[in-house]
């Protein structure tokens, strides 16, 4: 049976991962449009916000940051492929080049971005249970 | 990779070559492609790592977009995204689905799909500056 090898998986990668970010696009234009959605828009800004604010969003957050960090590496890689030939005899260390270098930009993210989120994620359901008013939510937390 | 390959064949007649168009949509693919490399980073390192999600509250946003500056960025990264996403989904299309009825069926939703949220897109954009945050 044919094996794919790996350019091959280059290709679907990129392709997967554009469609990926495209749809994604779509979402955060919705959910930006509701800043204007009249004198309530702020408010349903808000609610959307502590959804994005949950754990799991945290954890997306880092594959749509996968998906657009090796959309944009390997989109490099096909650009020297396609204006400098004798790259095409490099095909398998710039492939595995571009993985780690994709690989060492998430943990960079993980420290920076994800573990960050979820500790204020956990700060802001603890202030939630001290006493009711507004330092929760200026604070960003849960309402 | 795909992009240069020509125009695929359907069943009955061969689309009617466009010119220099296929050629052209190659070219922006790697134009738009570097230059979106480098708005979308951006502004993935200010959202994420310079700034962190719980500060990024509508009143900071509408305190962001009253520097032009920064409209004027978005609006770019916006069209550039939409544009690159949506030829790039059109590779798929002719590559994935053969029959002609469909394929044409399917470009157009992805045309007029993309249309209006480059429509929204704009509109939210030159519309949060004018947006009133009260309370908070």
């Amino acid at each position: 049976m044919y094996k794919p090898r790996e350019g091959q998986w280059a290709w679907m990668f990129h392709r997967i991962s554009g469609v990926a970010i495209f749809l994604f696009l779509f979402g955060h234009i919705l959910s930006t449009s509701t800043l204007v959605w009249g004198v309530n828009g702020p408010e349903w800004h808000h609610r959307i916000d502590s959804i994005y604010r949950l754990p799991i969003f945290s954890v997306m957050h880092l594959a749509l940051f996968a998906a657009v960090l090796y959309h944009a590496v390997n989109g490099i890689r096909v650009i020297i492929v396609d204006w400098w030939a004798h790259s095409t005899k490099a095909q398998k260390p710039l492939f595995y080049a571009e993985m780690v270098l994709v690989g060492l930009l998430l943990i960079f993210a993980v420290f920076k971005m994800v573990i960050p989120e979820l500790k204020d994620y956990a700060e802001a359901k603890a202030s939630v249970s001290v006493p009711v008013g507004v330092s929760a939510t200026q604070e960003g937390g849960l309402r | 990779m795909t992009d240069m390959k020509s125009a695929p064949q359907y069943g009955g007649r061969r689309p009617k070559p466009s010119g220099d168009f296929e050629l052209h949509a190659w070219f922006f693919m790697r134009l738009s492609g570097l230059l979106l490399l480098i708005l979308a980073l951006t502004h993935w390192t200010i959202m994420h790592f310079i700034h962190r999600l719980r500060e990024l509250d509508a009143a900071w946003i509408v305190n962001r977009y009253q520097n032009v500056f920064w409209p004027t960025f978005d609006a770019v990264l916006l069209v550039f995204a939409l544009l690159h996403g949506t030829n790039g989904v059109r590779y798929l299309i002719d590559d994935y689905i053969r029959h002609r009825t469909w394929n044409m069926i399917a470009k157009g939703v992805l045309y007029l799909a993309s249309f209006v949220f480059l429509v929204l897109g704009l509109i939210v954009i030159f519309m949060i500056p004018g947006v009133k945050v009260v309370g908070r």
